[in-house]
């Protein structure tokens, strides 16, 4: 906190994407000033700025400054100007990109958010916090039995972050599949591990999160995407935003 | 530690350092053994005489006059240094030095979207001949001052050169500092000429305009770029290139006085304009060789990049490295990702490289690996500067980059220089810079002025140096510069740091001792602050400090502590007027990142605010001086409402309604339904048609949501079903609770203490009724340890887990010596009476209670096995002896269940249940 040589700010950082191979992903800061949200507005489609106001002020700013980071993102990686990138929205709240071959995924989580665009697959992002351990996490029902073991044979000071982690990878998935939220969790078994795992065909990783949260990202390899058939999804269960 | 040994360090450098050299010669004039480097440095302060003027001869700079007069006294305010001495900048920069190859490459300009250029230093020196006299035919004069504006360009160094060649006095800025922020600080030099480089510039014709209005004293323009001259009416308009290429014969570069002013540089003070200092030719060029060549053993022939702008004294600093023929490289282009420096390093095989905290940060942050991505071979040391640089970021680098040492140097552009920085020879201890400026006598001292050694104190400089400005502008008595640096510990220079020295000389800088806030490298004064809140009536007083951001490591973000008058409340409207208020009488850079409302603000004994005492609890560091403060309690209250504002939900308003916590008369299972979802998303009202996720709800908490929908009410909601319509209404109706579009949930009154202060205030409360109505000690012992336990086990954060654990043996004591089964969780509103020591009463922990309850001995409140759910009862309700209350019940407010009832049903409000099973009477 100190000012070491006083007076000058220091030249401007503009930080870009880190690159994955297959994705680019890029952390979108949620505690900005009203100027920026201001900005940010700017950028958006009327349809996502009623999405957007619908709710209470806090989660409608983080809304609108994840979005436009999307946007900013996406602009980056197609060359195009943010406010005409062709994102709109899928039949589940899942934003979807007009570009043949290209997906995007976003996630909020405290104070900041991940957006993620990538060419050539299918992909979902997800950042959680990390929580205090409960007991009653087991019981919630989105645990695999391998899931539960696993959880149980860990230290419990190490549980919170292994159920965050689980959950984000999940989470992640079911965003790139599409189907939003279901009853049968369970049935997935993803692990809570940090290592790259293979689940139906999709590639889940870990993303590099601010401290006290975890971040997965879910991508399906050569693919181009093929959206599900509207009878499969299931409605709006996940913060698209 | 992260590098090497001194011996492996020393054996990179090969040959010795220069250090060594100098050393050699000191030790030979001092007949001392100087080779322990606090030794050299104790010399240095203590025989100023001969350190200096033997740093002056041996460093072979070009002078004419006398040294014998080193300084003209030990006072480090009006002292002045080698008054008989005489120099130029210019030529002690481009002279043709015995060994730098005069071919070799000099300066070069790199660019984002072209390919470099370079300037031997031969060429470099005809070009600064040829702008120097191109000047000189313009009228330029020694002693008149030249304004630059312009990126980090070769154009603005040679330009720049030109100017001191003459004697001309020179400051530098860049052009997206916007026109207001440059006129606020040139209109105080008042130049002769404005030199523009006006490439990326918006609206570059109206800022052309602006600036020349504001700048009267502006004689001629000359552009350094090639766009098309403006046509400015009668002030003639130059181009650069064309003065430089004209014919004309060269002017001699004259040496003017050691104090003869050379740059005026800037420094944002906390009130008014900013500081204008001016600094003298001799004491910038010694400081800034001392420091290459003494401190980071810079060479000629090696190559520096200092990643800055014009408008940062690092500038200044790294243009002086060419005295020592060194290479340096200018970049006027973004920073386009974690690559830029160091692929730019790569590029030209720079040996020296300066960067900032937030840069290697961000680098860390996104897996950027330097050492796999580029060739760093010829890179032997990094610099960094500008903000804390934490113990981590030495880890990255030795991890991430190699083993060149990372050096922490931390100084001012007060001094145009560092009064902590780098050591050839001397290991890098992580966090830390590795030893003081040598010459300059930098010690932390107490409040008293007393020396302190490894603890924090205030950065002071107790002898004079050379690199003190020479002056302030628009300073005529002295009296400013006075007041900024000589004002709080007298006779010596007090910088407005935090230091800690450790004795082996290595230091680490803790921020600043005059509350001057640095948000991300941006200087705020917090006065600046308090005087645009003057006119929010809501608003008595305001506190603005630093917090380290949780979110992103290394950077700092400005938290401002409010306490607002009688009846106000911190909601969004006034929180968002005090953000535009703040902008518009500020600037963007004063809006907080966070506002929060406290009780009160932190005073010492005297009255006086503590700003340290304020941002060590924001911090959630340790306050180290709770003892000097009038109101330690203040800090329970900012910890704890910096946390609960921290965080993803808002954080419940105050309720402002009547409270009752009796749900709608539809049915206790809607409340609860309504309760779980309140507290699920942590507010204090909820509405049937709220939409979960809207009000910032997450998917994971959908999976506890409903979980205990399943324990706790006994409904099994599919997930798929929720989130079809994820409203209160729709999570109700879809538990089976009755008829859809039932009447509005009522605001809760608080179910429990919300803070340390409020606990003590319940305490008190609950104390007061038990003595009066619960029949003693034993019965204010109940209830007190049943609130300690409440507080411990339904707040979060550190004071309750603490609360909790002190309260434990507590809870024990009570649970077996008073019989007394309260358990934290329970929800329970105030002045909660416990008669007779509140023996054989037990109450589960899904019940909830109103205010004023009263309970006999032996009553009891649980479920009714083997339904779920527990009673809700409400304010005022008196339970008599054994009566027991059981199931997903409602009591109502003021109800009376006489003694050993056994109540299964709902009571109307004032009811009254008596008997067993209770026959259920009206109030009469």
């Amino acid at each position: 906190m100190s000012v070491a040589v006083a007076g000058h700010r220091a030249p401007p950082i503009v930080p870009r994407s880190a690159r994955l191979r297959e994705a680019a992903v890029s952390t979108v800061r949620l505690d900005a000033d009203d100027t920026a949200v201001a900005r940010a507005r700017l950028l958006l489609s009327p349809a996502e700025l009623a999405y957007a106001d619908r709710a209470a002020p806090v989660v409608a700013r983080q809304r609108i400054l994840t979005r436009a980071g999307l946007r900013r993102l996406a602009g980056d990686v197609l060359g195009l100007l943010p406010e005409a990138v062709p994102l709109r929205e899928g039949a589940d709240g899942r934003p979807e990109l007009d570009v043949p071959g290209a997906d995007v995924s976003c996630t909020r989580s405290a104070g900041v958010g991940l957006v993620a665009v990538s060419t050539g697959q299918r992909l979902g992002i997800d950042a959680e916090p990390v929580l205090d351990w409960r007991d009653e996490v087991l019981a919630e029902g989105w645990l695999s039995p391998a899931e539960t073991r696993a959880l149980v044979a860990l230290p419990p000071a190490a549980r919170g972050l292994a159920a965050a982690r689980c959950w984000t990878r999940k989470e992640s998935l079911l965003k790139g599949l599409g189907t939003g939220l279901t009853d049968t969790l369970a049935d997935l078994d993803v692990g809570v591990g940090r290592f790259d795992t293979l689940v139906a065909g999709w590639r889940i990783r870990a993303l590099l999160a601010p401290p006290g949260h975890v971040a997965s990202i879910a991508t399906l390899p050569d693919s181009i995407p093929a959206p599900l058939a509207a009878a499969e999804r299931s409605t709006r269960g996940h913060a698209h935003s | 530690m992260v590098t090497p040994t001194p011996e492996a360090a020393a054996a990179r450098r090969f040959p010795a350092a220069q250090l060594a050299d100098f050393r050699n010669r000191c030790e030979e004039l001092s007949r001392r053994d100087l080779r322990d480097p606090s030794a050299l440095h104790a010399f240095s302060v203590d025989s100023p005489e001969l350190f200096w003027r033997t740093l002056l001869e041996w460093t072979g700079l070009p002078w004419s006059g006398s040294a014998d007069v080193v300084r003209t006294s030990s006072d480090v305010e009006t002292a002045r240094f080698f008054p008989d001495v005489r120099l130029n900048y210019a030529e002690a920069l481009l002279r043709p030095i015995d060994g730098a190859d005069d071919d070799a490459p000099a300066l070069t300009g790199v660019h984002a979207d072209r390919p470099p250029e370079t300037w031997t230093r031969r060429e470099l020196r005809t070009a600064v001949q040829r702008g120097a006299a191109a000047l000189s035919r313009l009228g330029l004069t020694a002693g008149e001052r030249v304004v630059a504006i312009a990126p980090n360009t070769t154009g603005v160094a040679i330009a720049a050169l030109s100017v001191a060649a003459l004697g001309g006095t020179l400051s530098t800025a860049t052009p997206d500092m916007g026109t207001t922020a440059l006129l606020g600080r040139f209109e105080q030099v008042e130049p002769v000429l404005l030199l523009l480089d006006r490439t990326g510039m918006e609206d570059a014709e109206d800022a052309t305009l602006a600036l020349l209005d504001g700048l009267p004293t502006v004689r001629r323009l000359v552009v350094l770029d090639g766009g098309p001259l403006p046509d400015l009416g009668d002030l003639p308009v130059l181009r650069w290139a064309d003065l430089a290429a004209e014919e004309g014969d060269p002017v001699d570069w004259p040496r003017l006085a050691f104090d003869h002013p050379l740059f005026v540089m800037f420094s944002s003070g906390t009130t008014g304009p900013p500081k204008a200092m001016v600094h003298g030719a001799g004491g910038t060029l010694l400081e800034h060789v001392k420091e290459h060549r003494l401190h980071g053993d810079l060479r000629a022939g090696e190559t520096l990049y200092f990643h800055t702008t014009t408008a940062w004294m690092m500038w200044n600093w790294q243009l002086s490295a060419l005295a020592v023929g060194a290479h340096v490289v200018v970049y006027d282009g973004p920073i386009a990702g974690p690559q830029t420096l160091w692929e730019l390093a790569a590029d030209h095989k720079v040996h020296v490289l300066g960067t900032s905290p937030p840069y290697l940060q961000m680098c860390q942050d996104e897996g950027y690996q330097p050492a796999d991505e580029v060739d760093l071979g010829a890179l032997r040391s990094v610099l960094s500067t500008g903000a804390v640089l934490h113990d981590w970021q030495f880890d990255w680098v030795a991890e991430a980059v190699g083993a060149q040492p990372l050096q922490s140097i931390s100084g001012g552009t007060d001094i145009i220089g560092c009064f902590v920085l780098g050591h050839p020879e001397l290991p890098v201890r992580r966090g830390r810079s590795q030893a003081r400026s040598l010459g300059l006598d930098t010690v932390a001292v107490d409040e008293d002025g007393a020396e302190v050694v490894d603890a924090v104190g205030e950065l002071v400089c107790r002898a004079p140096f050379p690199s003190r400005p020479v002056h302030f502008l628009r300073d005529p008595d002295g009296s400013r510069f006075h007041s900024a640096y000589f004002a709080d510990h007298p006779g010596v220079w007090t910088h407005g740091d935090l230091i800690d020295f450790a004795p082996d000389g290595s230091a680490r800088v803790h921020g600043r001792s005059d509350g001057v806030l640095n948000v991300n490298g941006i200087r705020i004064g917090p006065a600046e602050v308090y005087t645009a809140l003057r006119g929010i009536d809501a608003v008595t007083e305001a506190m603005a400090v630093e917090q380290r951001d949780g979110a992103r490591p290394g950077t700092t973000r400005m938290v401002l502590l409010l306490v607002l008058s009688a009846g106000a409340r911190l909601d969004g409207t006034l929180e968002r007027e005090i953000r535009r208020t703040l902008r518009r009488k500020a600037s963007a850079a004063h809006v907080p990142s966070l506002v929060v409302a406290v009780p009160e603000l932190p005073l010492t004994h005297n009255g006086k605010r503590s700003e340290r005492a304020a941002r060590d609890a924001v911090n959630g560091d340790p306050v180290v001086n709770v003892a000097a403060l009038r109101n330690p309690d203040s800090l329970t209250a900012i910890r704890a409402a910096v946390l609960a504002f921290d965080g993803r939900l808002p954080a419940p308003p105050a309720p402002a309604v009547v409270p009752s916590r009796r749900p709608s008369a539809d049915g206790d299972l809607q409340g609860a339904v309504a309760r779980i979802w309140r507290e699920t998303l942590g507010l204090a009202a909820a509405e049937p048609d709220d939409h979960f996720f809207d009000l910032g709800g997450t998917s994971r908490q959908v999976m506890g949501l409903l979980h205990r929908l399943r324990t706790e009410v006994g409904r099994d909601v599919p997930i798929t079903d929720f989130i079809t319509a994820p409203t209160l209404g729709e999570l109700t109706r879809l538990a089976g609770a009755g008829a859809p579009g039932a009447a509005v949930d009522m605001p809760a009154a608080p179910t429990h203490p919300g803070s340390f202060r409020e606990l003590l205030r319940w305490m008190a409360e609950d104390a007061e009724v038990n003595r009066r109505r619960g029949g003693g000690t034993l019965s204010v012992l109940a209830a007190g340890i049943f609130r300690i336990n409440q507080y411990g086990t339904r707040r979060r954060g550190p004071v309750a887990s603490v609360v909790r654990v002190l309260s434990l043996p507590l809870v024990a004591f009570a649970r077996l010596g008073l019989n007394c089964e309260l358990p934290g969780e329970l929800a329970c509103g105030r002045r909660l009476v416990l008669a007779h020591g509140g023996r054989g009463i037990i109450i589960v922990r899904d019940a909830v209670l109103g205010d004023d309850v009263v309970m006999a001995p032996y009553a009891s409140v649980g479920a009714a096995y083997p339904t779920p759910g527990a009673p809700v009862i409400g304010d005022g309700v008196y339970l008599g002896a054994h009566a027991t209350v059981l199931g997903p019940i409602t009591v109502g407010d003021g109800a009376f269940l006489g003694a050993r009832s056994f109540v299964l049903r709902d009571v109307a409000p004032g009811g009254v249940a008596l008997g067993v099973p209770s026959e259920i009477v009206d109030p009469h």
